[in-house]
């Protein structure tokens, strides 16, 4: 196998909250390998677009990091924030959320180009980083006759396409794509996901996309994450993950998804934990069907279930008196979500 | 109407089938800004053909989804319904009385018995208004429930309907102190509060969490059962709509292009527009990897639609009679140049200059100018050779070189109606269904590229 493009030990991300500290990531670990979609799903406010600033050091003042990450041989955490600017763009790319307000909408787009390319790559001449750029739009379906038009001229999924050819032009290694087509249409959706596969293929980049949609997941990535509650509960391959769920969260979240398939509704009871005081034990036990008594005092250790990687008591030899279901606190239909 | 009013619920069959809200050829146009130059010297506005010719009906107790992509004019449609937007044409009934052009006064008491629920719980509320004030303010102006104390029972009544309770806890709260999930069921409440009889959902769902959504769903689904609410159901949400819909009707730029019940819809889609939005949903299972046939582009601009039938630029089975001019070449030789090398992209765009006015049409034809015409029809007669697929060239008859450019014969432009396909309760706007009635196009074309 390949050296992995990025390595994750142990991340966390704390905000300074009025109650204390939110701990929107608290202890993650992942590693993704050339040519690898990583998907990282949750719901809001569990932390995985904070995991994605994180990553590329875009996180407000006021936020502690800690952990490691490794990308390219340098420990990202511990270099100077002149080494990890420059790594910006150039190592790790980012592809936002929402197209419409990303682009300056003063700049063309060959500006666009041109800007990043100059900052980036120094040597190039101008013809030359016009030659990059119009090869990264074509790779994308842009017709080199729009190159030098505006923000506005082209639609939302246009957009995001350029959005893509931009982090492209610079070649990172690894590229984060924040709830990518969140924004878009079904079908254009369909059509910017099946790029984003095709990037990962074609140019070895490793790819961490971040999104709420299970569906999202099942088309577009080799390996999932599940996040809750600012941990990564279970991941493994995709197929393995979405056809056997090794954790009681994974399993809840694809009952409750709507897809064409659904013939009943089915949520899970409770709401997310409150990440200045999460829970003890387990973050999911209050909300737990499968919860025990020892999912309340201790948290769970990670454990490798055949290719999946979960942290659960279901998956550990557990005393008898310590694997008594834990009876659910009565939840009110208005405290849920 | 092509549809037939079926699939009531049992308790609404007594109504004896008379409709609720009934749309008769529904038109919405919108005039584009020009800006102050333009308007001086008379320069024509244009119109966006928001809602273009729509007949739709709405049966007491019934579901009916209106399923398109951002700018299909499903909303709009929504709006109208509403008195939100004045239409430009056709009428709206609501139990038999016209909506079109009734003058806000006279509409205002109507609106306790038509609702809406808006896409964004976070925005549909006022900050600065408590729960109880936002939901009793609607019972105030419509001047029911008196008194503040008998409007504070209904609208803890409201919250508690909708699982807001104990009401107690929510009703002084204000908007910043719900969850996204509780704004909507704040929302709903604020909806059912009235009374009403038809709740227009514009996309109820499409910002919630996944594991929030389905409880929205099935309130509203608990709601149309105890209330017998009947609900137009905006979103571009395939699968809940599926689970939640009597009937569908799928837009595309301002008309309905397929309306049936839903479960023919979504087992036999026939509008090739409905069949990729199907191939289009992301399913949670990654065992399903059928490679899909997208369709290229994007839903086009409605100030300039596409003649013929909308859908034709991005139609995998487009054939002859779809509307086929001379802008579909442009897209066709933009789609070339994005795989070539670039000096051959130099070259070859070196021929075509003006890309505003791309092609002059008339009739039967569009006229492709360039300086070198020879060189222009040899680059269209090698695409046309590389891809003898594109479903374009159905329609080209002949492709001329002329001293002035390149003239292209296009076959006769046929605009698809809605209508019913025979044995089935399904109407379909396409050709692949309805004989086209042009001469040599036979329905038999039905095979996608047989013609040339």
């Amino acid at each position: 196998m390949s050296e992995p493009v990025i390595e994750v030990e142990n991340l966390r991300v704390w905000y300074s909250g009025s109650g204390g500290p939110v701990r929107a990531v608290d202890g993650v670990d992942f590693v993704l390998r050339p040519g690898e979609v990583l998907g990282l799903v949750g719901e809001s406010g569990c932390g995985k677009s904070t995991l994605g600033r994180g990553l590329m050091g875009l996180l407000p003042p006021g936020a502690a990091v800690g952990g490691t990450i490794r990308f390219d041989g340098q420990s990202l955490l511990e270099e100077p924030v002149k080494v990890r600017n420059r790594n910006r763009g150039s190592g790790i790319g980012l592809i936002f959320q929402e197209p419409m307000t990303r682009l300056d909408p003063l700049m063309r787009v060959s500006d666009h180009f041109d800007e990043a390319l100059k900052r980036h790559e120094k040597r190039l001449s101008k013809k030359e980083r016009e030659i990059r750029a119009l090869d990264s739009l074509r790779a994308l379906g842009i017709p080199p006759t729009r190159y030098r038009n505006y923000p506005h001229e082209f639609s939302g999924g246009m957009r995001q396409r350029i959005m893509i050819a931009l982090a492209l032009a610079l070649r990172p290694k690894f590229i984060i794509a924040d709830e990518p087509t969140t924004a878009l249409d079904v079908l254009v959706e369909a059509q910017i996901l099946r790029i984003l596969a095709e990037i990962g293929e074609k140019f070895s980049t490793a790819i961490l996309l971040i999104t709420h949609n299970l569906g999202i997941i099942a088309e577009a990535c080799d390996r999932v994450a599940v996040m809750y509650a600012g941990r990564i509960v279970e991941q493994g391959p995709v197929r393995d993950v979405f056809a056997s769920p090794a954790h009681p969260y994974t399993r809840e979240l694809l009952r409750s998804t709507i897809s064409l398939t659904t013939k009943e509704l089915h949520s899970i009871p409770g709401a997310p934990p409150d990440l200045v005081q999460p829970p003890p034990g387990c973050n999911f036990h209050p909300r737990c069907p499968s919860a025990m008594l020892i999912c309340a005092r201790t948290p769970p250790p990670p454990r490798d279930v055949g290719a999946q990687r979960v942290e659960c008591w279901l998956h550990e030899t557990v005393a008898p008196q310590d694997a008594q279901p834990l009876t659910p606190l009565e939840v009110l239909v208005a405290d849920e979500a | 109407m092509p549809t037939k009013p079926e699939q009531m619920s049992s308790q609404d069959a007594a109504t004896n089938g008379e409709p609720l809200i009934e749309i008769r050829d529904l038109h919405v146009d919108f005039a584009l800004r020009t800006n102050a130059f333009a308007r001086l010297v008379g320069g024509s506005s244009g119109t966006v053909r928001a809602v273009d010719g729509v007949n739709l009906t709405l049966a007491p107790g019934e579901v009916v989804g209106l399923v398109g992509e951002s700018g299909s004019g499903k909303s709009t449609l929504g709006r109208a319904v509403l008195g939100l937007v004045s239409p430009s044409g056709g009428s709206i009934t609501y139990r038999g009385s016209e909506l079109v052009g009734l003058p806000e006064p006279k509409f205002r008491p109507l609106r306790r018995k038509l609702q809406m629920i808006f896409q964004d719980p976070h925005a549909s509320l006022n900050p600065s208004m408590t729960v109880g004030r936002a939901i009793g303010d609607a019972l105030r102006i419509h001047k029911l429930h008196g008194g503040p104390e008998s409007r504070r029972i209904a609208v803890a009544e409201a919250l508690e309907r909708v699982g807001l309770a104990p009401a107690s806890r929510f009703i002084d709260k204000y908007h910043g102190e719900l969850s996204g999930g509780q704004k909507q069921r704040a929302v709903i409440a604020r909806a059912i509060a009235l009374g009403p009889e038809v709740i227009v959902a514009d996309e109820p769902i499409s910002m919630l969490d996944m594991s929030v959504r389905a409880k929205i769903l099935g309130l509203l689904t608990d709601l149309r059962r105890d209330l017998g609410l009947t609900y137009l159901y905006i979103t571009h949400d395939l699968a809940s709509a599926r689970f939640f819909c009597d009937r569908i009707a799928i837009m595309y730029l301002g008309k309905i292009v397929e309306i049936g019940p839903v479960a023919e819809i979504f087992e036999h889609p026939r509008h090739p527009y409905t069949k990729a939005l199907l191939g289009a949903v992301p399913d949670p299972d990654p065992t399903r990897t059928v490679p899909r046939e997208l369709p290229r582009g994007e839903i086009p601009d409605a100030s300039a639609a596409p003649l013929g039938c909308s859908f034709h630029p991005r139609c995998p089975v487009a054939f002859a009679p779809c509307g086929w001019e001379g802008r579909d070449v442009r897209m066709l030789l933009e789609q070339r140049w994005t795989a070539v090398p670039a000096e051959q992209y130099a070259r070859e765009s070196a021929l075509v200059r003006d890309g505003a006015n791309f092609a002059s049409e008339s009739d039967h034809g569009a006229l492709i100018r360039t300086s070198s015409p020879d060189d222009l029809t040899n680059l269209l007669t090698d695409e046309r050779a590389q891809r003898p697929d594109e479903p374009l060239w159905t329609g080209v008859r002949e492709l001329v070189t002329d001293h002035k450019g390149v003239r292209l014969t296009l076959a006769e432009r046929v605009t698809p109606t809605l209508r019913p396909v025979d044995g089935s309760e399904v109407s379909v706007s396409c050709h692949l269904f309805h004989d086209s009635g042009v001469a040599g196009e036979a329905s038999d074309s039905i095979l996608p590229k047989a013609s040339g």
